[in-house]
């Protein structure tokens, strides 16, 4: 995978997430990172060739419901994978999600098991 | 129209609840790093119900409000020493390498979300729909003075304290 996205308003959760690839065996040649949906948005009309977006729910400035709904808008968004990474475990929550668009759902705190597992459906 | 009475945990229950939440958080965030961060000698184990760390012994606080069919918070209290403590498990760094002022703050931040989501989907979500803020650093104890149940971690070189609350 050559260009994925991380928007999350921590900078400790992009490093976690940067390790658990790693550990996940997941190669990606250039990880861009976002604190929010609106910088997300930014990042993506800057790079399209980004391949995949992990994003957080609860940010300031747009959430990351938000900026999912806000990509599959976009004519290029519709089929790009979106993996929501978030505390909020709430089952209203994951329907929400991905009625908005999102393609899986992990929530924290995970393992590089639990992330993977979730990411094997996107053939990742 | 009848009253609907929120069944809400007892504080019992929130309390073993609260321990449940914060043994995973730092189980699953620091997996691999727990053994050198949570000391094995604490008094009741790593993480026990106690009372909320006294205002002198606390550094920082980050809160995180819960706000639904019941107003509540969940708030984390350290010394300097378990804040650098909680960044290092975290970001799985060193103690000797150094640590940015920024960086044990976001780490704070991160620990108190994971921890309020744990519970928030233990505890209030089965109760109904409630939400959750970002976590906010604060000056300690500036704006609360309710008392709800409270553990203590001991942790490698310091202490963290966590404490929810929920109105009733």
């Amino acid at each position: 995978m050559n260009k994925i996205l991380i928007v999350d308003d921590s900078s400790t959760m992009r490093m976690i997430i940067r390790r658990v690839l790693r550990q996940a065996n997941v190669e990606v040649t250039t990880i861009l990172e976002a604190a929010n949906g609106v910088e997300g948005l930014a990042k993506l009309t800057s790079d399209p060739d980004i391949q995949l977006i992990f994003s957080d729910v609860n940010m300031p400035e747009m959430n990351g419901i938000d900026m999912v709904k806000a990509v599959r808008a976009q004519r290029d968004g519709k089929s790009l994978p979106i993996v929501m990474v978030t505390t909020e475990g709430a089952d209203s929550m994951v329907q929400k999600a991905m009625e908005s668009g999102a393609n899986a759902y992990v929530t924290k705190p995970f393992t590089p098991e639990s992330f993977q597992a979730a990411l094997k459906p996107l053939g990742i | 129209m009848s009253d609907v009475k929120l069944e809400l945990p007892h504080d019992e229950e929130l309390n073993r609840l609260l321990q449940e939440s914060a043994r995973e958080a730092f189980d699953t965030m620091m997996a691999g790093f727990m053994g050198s961060v949570v000391r094995s000698d604490s008094q009741g184990g790593e993480c026990a119900p106690a009372p909320a760390l006294p205002a002198a012994k606390v550094d920082r606080e980050v809160v995180v409000d819960f706000n639904g069919p019941s107003n509540g918070y969940f708030s984390l209290r350290c010394n300097a020493e378990g804040a650098m403590d909680i960044a290092r498990g975290l970001l799985m760094m060193d103690d000797c390498e150094a640590l940015k002022v920024e960086e044990v703050a976001d780490a704070l931040g991160e620990c108190a979300n994971v921890v309020a989501g744990l519970l928030k989907n233990k505890a209030l979500s089965p109760c109904g729909d409630f939400k959750m803020g970002i976590p906010r650093h604060c000056v300690p104890y500036e704006t609360r003075d309710q008392s709800g149940s409270s553990l203590l971690c001991h942790l490698k070189n310091g202490v963290v304290s966590m404490e929810v609350w929920l109105q009733r």
